[in-house]
């Protein structure tokens, strides 16, 4: 009786150590310039740059992981958690229970690449570049230098004072941009995009998705659309250079009174073209639906380009 | 002229006959003439000695012998002819730009659906999802039929297969990893 209890009491202190999650610790010293790669399936992690030259990652990792690889030579830093060969890691709605719970430090200066799969990552104040991939799971980046690639599936995106060539594709979330600068590009098949951005060069392409830009200072603007609408108000835009096209969305452009440019407006087969801006109107072919509209204002420095299918066009003024 | 009853009034003031102004005849015989020589000329080249039967058993013999060299030696020099008459009928530069930009993005398609195994389960509406992008090419299309080479459709042509491109590339790497 008294070894069945020993025994008993054994194997339940056994089982627990299986699923409990492990507990980690590390700081190496590292370059200010370093490469480093974190891999991290399940959970939550979250990065922060520091003025201090070291990697140090600390909390728990994934129940299920077979412990970790943490490997540093010559000016790269790898940081894996070891999962068993998962097909499926498991149902999105678990994540906020299960997977690694990670705080990493890293230098300023350091080039950071980042993967997950059931992962949401916030990062804040890489200098160096950065490249966050996860399928399932939110992406929070903060005060990114240079090359910034942030890109998720299922998951939303928001990108707060990123500056340089900042990069951010969805395929099902939501994408919210404030404060970027550079050159800015965002793509997404389904969830909507919001931005507030003071980038010189902004390209943004939605499928089905709405997207809602706030523009200060642009010099060249991309827009494309399939179904969703897009909206974009450009401040202290002279003399832009805009392209826009849509197959069956709507196109709404708010433009500065003294902007300069030469308007060159489409609507091919049934869509609408509505003009604010000056007094022109648009023209209907003779022959087949398609309607267009040019003119100029100022001096005509810049370009308007606006071409849709079968949606609505409309310039407006602030 | 100025309403359709006087013009109707002017028909009806015109003579029924038309009188040629002179005599039509000498030149028409002149031309009959001509043909009838031109076909004894023919009858005169059948007639034609090489054409005997003497000759028959000869041009037989060279003809086989000729097919047979055909035969045995031309036919990969035909093959080449064959497959390099395929290409240029399939060769996109000779063809007009929407018809280019569909072939090239099509037939990367293909390649990149044949490439596929397995489809992670994220991206399950993939196919639902591709044929909304397929809607919106035939949209275009529909419009390029009204503006053919128009080069702002042609642009959206060319977009709506790379952003489909580029989706299909993610779901078929999905199933690789």
């Amino acid at each position: 009786m008294k070894q069945q209890l020993i025994l008993g009491l054994a194997l339940s202190v056994f089982s627990q150590s299986l699923w409990a999650a492990e507990s980690i610790n590390e700081n190496l010293p590292v370059a200010n310039n370093e490469k480093i790669y974190v891999e991290n399936m399940r959970g939550e992690v979250e990065i922060i740059a520091t003025k201090e030259g070291r990697f140090k990652v600390s909390g728990t990792l994934d129940e299920k992981a077979d412990g970790y690889d943490l490997s540093s030579k010559n000016g790269f830093t790898s940081f894996k958690v070891k999962m068993p060969s998962l097909r499926n890691y498991g149902n999105w709605d678990d994540q906020e229970k299960e997977g690694s719970r990670l705080k990493i430090e890293v230098p300023l200066g350091a080039e950071l690449e980042f993967q997950g799969v059931n992962a949401s990552v916030k990062v804040s104040g890489v200098q160096g570049s950065t490249k966050i991939t996860t399928v399932n799971g939110s992406v929070y980046a903060e005060k990114l230098q240079q090359f910034i690639q942030l890109e998720t599936v299922n998951g939303e995106i928001t990108s707060v004072d990123n500056n340089g060539r900042i990069n951010l594709n969805t395929v099902n979330g939501e994408i919210e941009d404030s404060g970027s600068v550079g050159r800015l590009s965002i793509d997404a098949v389904n969830g909507s995009i919001d931005t507030k951005s003071s980038a010189s060069e902004v390209s943004v392409s939605v499928v089905n998705g709405e997207a809602d830009l706030e523009l200060t200072n642009v010099q060249q603007l991309n827009l494309s659309s399939v179904n969703g609408s897009l909206e974009a108000e450009l401040k202290g835009s002279l003399t832009p250079r805009v392209e826009v096209s849509t197959v069956s969305g709507n196109a709404k452009l708010k433009l500065e009174k003294a902007v300069s440019a030469k308007f060159n407006l489409v609507a091919n087969a049934g869509g609408t073209i509505k003009n604010e801006l000056t007094s022109q109107t648009a023209e209907k072919a003779k022959y087949g639906p398609r309607r267009s509209l040019e003119f100029s204002t100022g001096k005509g420095e810049g370009s308007v380009e606006l071409n849709t299918v079968s949606g609505s066009l409309k310039l407006e003024t602030y | 002229m100025k309403t359709e009853q006087e013009l109707d009034a002017l028909i009806a003031g015109l003579s029924s006959e038309l009188q040629p102004n002179r005599d039509l005849w000498p030149e028409l015989e002149q031309r009959l003439t001509d043909s009838a020589a031109a076909e004894t000329k023919v009858i005169a080249i059948k007639t034609n000695t090489w054409l005997s039967v003497p000759f028959a058993s000869a041009y037989v013999a060279s003809a086989a012998s000729v097919l047979l060299a055909v035969t045995l030696f031309w036919q990969p020099a035909d093959i080449q002819s064959l497959t390099a008459k395929q290409s240029e009928v399939f060769n996109p530069r000779s063809l007009d730009a929407q018809t280019a930009i569909v072939y090239s993005f099509e037939q990367a398609k293909a390649e990149q659906l044949a490439s596929m195994k397995t489809v992670d389960p994220v991206y399950a509406d993939w196919q639902q999802q591709m044929a909304q992008w397929q809607q919106a090419i035939g949209q275009v299309q529909l419009a390029l039929k009204y503006n053919p080479n128009e080069a702002l459709l042609l642009k959206q042509l060319r977009q709506l297969y790379s952003q489909q491109q580029n989706y299909l590339q993610k779901v078929v790497q999905s199933g690789l990893v």
